[in-house]
């Protein structure tokens, strides 16, 4: 390691460095520096080669970046060049100026040096370095590391990848999937989740590039790059550019198997398809928000990632700007300039769309165009062959698909709604699909792909329900995400090559089984309408022995014939914000007859807090967090595994690990885990 | 909440109802002064388009047609959001609580989410978020308009200047 510059020494070492200049009486010679190298490492931030933070598969593509500064404002950085292992790396190095579109703390004459799409096949720790040439004439040198990993050859080889994700969804929201789901009797599970059913468990550690709370995003993405990304960003590292989409990139699972192997990729969740969690699959971009850029390139770029089945919400990014409806904004669209070989690498690398700023785009019409049979509903979801269908879009709805107990609702006719009808009918879209129906069609339609299929499967809600702390939302989330874990299960059991994985990208709200009510509904009520925590705390919590064992019934829809039941499950939020609780479902307010509905009193006089719900109640649960949600937190989460090359997810172990273990049973085939070997015979001594 | 509004130096809003009804009329952004004299035509969510949503977009309807530029009246949500938005509020028919922080734009809101603007004097003003129920009266405005934060309305309800007014830290508190 080598520093030509102290700027970039630690700063420990740098104090040092400028007392002993003192005593030898030598001026610190101004120089460039480098305030920016990716991929990141320890290396580069601190000085220590340990732990070593970027990783790849051999083969894998990222780009290399660096980020450059002169020493004054009269000069400029004229060239640099990448090195790695102590070879140059032979690409174009695209020297971007920040005269415009670069973050307010860098100056105007900073340029950042970028090389696309490179990659390293030897396995093994790497060093890398970047040497950039100031206009006077100056030099300066920075060094990075990272890794590739080794994959062993001679398993066989997994066909088909499943991820199953219950975002949010920790230990606790599956246990009281399970409770609610499937009961206990002295103490004994009566029927199990199939998660629960997975033969093999870890722990995972969820902590992102910058936090120890990830949010969905890397949370999403090192299970399908091998990397951690900040905070709101997919399938890139962090740069220096307002740029959404100029990021260095790194090759996701989807696109690096479906250029080796020729995999298909399925995405289904029920949120809409831009958000974190789904994109984190197939689009690079710093802005998870971009909803025009990313659904924009989901299309553009199918055929590096193979996408073939698309299914969850978010039509209005779909519709072109003048159709009632439409999201689409030049504001999140995305366009790479072919005159700045900044990004334009991007398209001659990488092969990538160049994009376009194309608000009237239909992209409806073209994804059906390209063959993409389309279902806006669940009877044309149901009237679908998966026999003659190659490629398959469901669009269900236009932002978020309905969550779980009110699409069940809208099947029972029960009227939640603000007229005699449900909440999807409130919405608009009454028929749709429940997530284990639009996954069953998914593996259907991707089951024809000879070369096998990555498939990302998406409980959106129970995080989402989860900020909120809807309880019963998020638990009926839950158990909709457990009834497509089993449809995977059984398409995996049936195959005996699928590999499926169920996991969380983080835990939501610090969910906890605090016990169970001691009371009835009816008393429950009559304890909510007496109000304060004399009455709906001290009156109805029941810890320990006084829980008992919660006994929902469950309807042959397989969900709960009520949530309101005597003695019900109860749950704490240990990252909640203040709130109100009456432990009841929320019925949707028209029905409150507490509410004011055209009482028409001075409006000013209605309590301004954003403590809405529960308020008749007068049970304040003051949280530990500021605003009105709950939120992420950064504890380990569980993860099952099923299938080929299950046992590799034993343990306690990164996120970023999940990709190697998936990449391993793909490439090199299922192999006994370190730790796992079979007990050598002992030799008899005489 | 008002008094981190209060130190912000920015100022807490509560809706007022303006007392008004009858047929509808017509107005122009810059009568909105005299918005309380005129009267307002009650205007439901569940008519702003065809239901159910069909396989594309939105077909608005005969009614919300009719309604562009006339003084109508609502009754629906404040949208419970996270990050302040002055001069503006959400209103739904049904309740929703957005949580722009970890989901941004996939959100839960209905189609027929009107965007509900104060009175060009009072841009700058952060409504605080009020349960239940509410009134508002205001103009109609229908067709797309992509707002300050990227996002695009298709419905609005322009206030005029007396739909709300200013309180303090202890009138809140009382």
């Amino acid at each position: 390691m080598k520093y030509s510059n102290p700027h970039r020494l630690p700063p420990s070492l740098f104090r040092s460095a400028v007392i002993l200049a003192g005593i030898v009486a030598t001026p610190l010679q101004a120089a460039p520096s480098v305030s920016r190298l990716t991929p990141p490492s320890e290396l580069f931030s601190s000085g220590r080669p340990a732990p070593v933070i970027a990783r790849f598969l051999p083969g894998q593509r990222f780009d290399l970046q660096a980020t450059l500064r002169p020493d004054s404002a009269d000069k400029t950085i004229v060239g640099a060049r990448f090195v790695i292992d102590g070879k140059p790396v032979d690409a174009l190095v695209a020297l971007r100026d920040c005269s415009v579109g670069c973050l307010p703390d860098i100056a105007k004459n900073a340029a950042i040096a970028s090389v696309r799409a490179v990659s390293v096949e030897r396995p093994g720790i790497h060093t890398f370095s970047v040497t950039a040439t100031q206009s006077d004439g100056q030099t300066v040198v920075a060094d990075g590391n990272f890794e590739v990993a080794s994959i062993l050859a001679g398993g066989r080889k997994v066909k088909n990848i499943v991820i199953i994700l219950g975002d949010g969804m920790g230990a606790s929201q599956r246990t009281a999937a399970r409770i609610v789901g499937g009961g206990y009797a002295q103490g004994k599970t009566i029927a199990p989740l199939a998660m629960d059913t997975f033969p093999v468990v870890g722990l995972v550690k969820t902590a992102s590039l910058n936090s120890i709370v990830t949010d969905s995003s890397p949370g999403m993405t090192s299970y399908v790059s091998g990397n951690k990304n900040n905070n709101n960003e997919e399938g890139v590292f962090p740069d220096d550019t307002t740029d959404f989409f100029d990021n260095p990139r790194i090759e996701y699972l989807s696109e690096y198997l479906h250029r080796v192997q020729g995999k298909a990729l399925g995405v289904v969740t029920t949120a809409d398809v831009f958000d974190s969690t789904p994109a984190g699959n197939a689009v690079h971009t710093s802005n998870r928000r971009a909803g025009t850029g990313i659904v924009d390139q989901f299309f553009d770029d199918r055929r590096r990632t193979g996408l073939t089945v698309l299914m969850g919400g978010g039509r209005k990014w779909f519709l072109p700007a003048s159709q009632t409806g439409s999201a689409r904004s030049e504001s999140n669209d995305y366009a790479f300039s072919a005159g700045d070989a900044h990004s334009a690498e991007i398209v001659n690398r990488w092969g990538a769309a160049a994009g376009k700023i194309d608000i009237e785009r239909d992209l409806l019409a073209e994804f059906q165009a390209e063959g993409f049979r389309y279902a806006a509903d669940k009877t044309a979801l149901d009237a679908i062959d998966p026999a003659k269908t190659d490629r398959l879009l469901g669009l269900f709805s236009l932002s978020n698909m309905n969550v779980a107990l009110d699409k069940i609702d809208g099947r029972r006719n029960k009227p939640r709604g603000l007229g005699s009808g449900g909440v999807v009918d409130d919405y608009g879209f009454p028929d749709q699909p429940m997530l284990d129906e639009m996954v069953a069609k998914a593996l259907a339609v991707l089951e024809r792909q000879k070369n096998g299929f990555v498939l990302l499967v998406e409980g959106a809600s129970i995080d989402k329900q989860a900020h909120t702390m809807d309880t019963e939302r998020w638990m009926l989330d839950t158990l909709e995400l457990d009834r497509a874990v089993k449809v995977v299960q059984e398409f995996a059991r049936r195959r005996g090559d699928t590999l499926a994985i169920v996991t969380a990208d983080h835990e939501c709200s610090g969910a906890a089984l605090i016990g169970g009510s001691i009371v009835s509904d009816v008393k429950l009520q009559e304890l909510a309408r007496a109000g304060g925590e004399a009455h709906l705390r001290d009156k109805v919590v029941g810890p320990y022995e006084k829980a008992g064992f919660p006994r929902y019934r469950i309807a042959a829809d397989g969900y709960p014939e009520t949530t309101n039941i005597d003695r019900r499950l109860l749950i704490g939020y240990g990252a909640n914000a203040d709130r109100y609780e009456d432990w009841r479902t929320n019925e949707r307010p028209v029905q409150d007859k507490e509410h004011p509905f055209l009482k028409q009193p001075p409006l000013a006089a209605h309590p301004i807090s954003a403590k809405a719900r529960d308020t008749e109640g007068r049970f304040l649960v003051t949280g530990q967090v500021p605003g009105d949600r709950a939120v992420h937190t950064g504890t380990d989460i569980p993860l099952s595994a099923y299938g080929p090359g299950a046992w590799s997810f034993t343990g306690v172990f990164d996120n970023t690990d999940v990709f190697f273990r998936l990449a391993q049973a793909a490439l090199g085939g299922v192999v006994t885990p370190d730790g796992l070997s079979p007990l050598k015979p002992t030799r008899r001594t005489r | 909440m008002i008094n981190r509004l209060v130190s912000r130096r920015r100022l807490a809003a509560a809706l007022a109802v303006l007392g008004i009804g009858g047929s509808a009329a017509h107005a122009s952004a810059d009568s909105m002064a005299s918005l309380k004299d005129l009267p307002a035509k009650e205007l439901r969510f569940r008519d702003f388009f065809r239901m159910p949503i069909g396989s594309k977009g939105l077909e608005t309807t005969e009614v919300l047609r009719r309604a562009d530029r006339q003084v109508v009246r609502l009754v629906g949500y404040m949208v419970q959001r996270e990050n302040d938005t002055p001069g503006s509020f959400m209103l739904t028919p049904i309740p929703v609580q957005m949580s722009e922080h970890a989901d941004g734009d996939a959100d839960d809101l209905p189609a027929t989410t009107v965007l509900v603007q104060l009175d060009p004097s009072q841009r700058d003003w952060v409504t605080s978020h009020t349960p239940g129920l509410v009134t508002v009266s205001g103009v109609l405005h229908v067709g797309r308009r992509e707002e300050r934060d990227g996002r695009v309305s298709w419905v609005r309800l322009q206030l005029g200047p007396s739909a709300i007014r200013r309180i303090d830290a202890d009138e809140a508190s009382n």
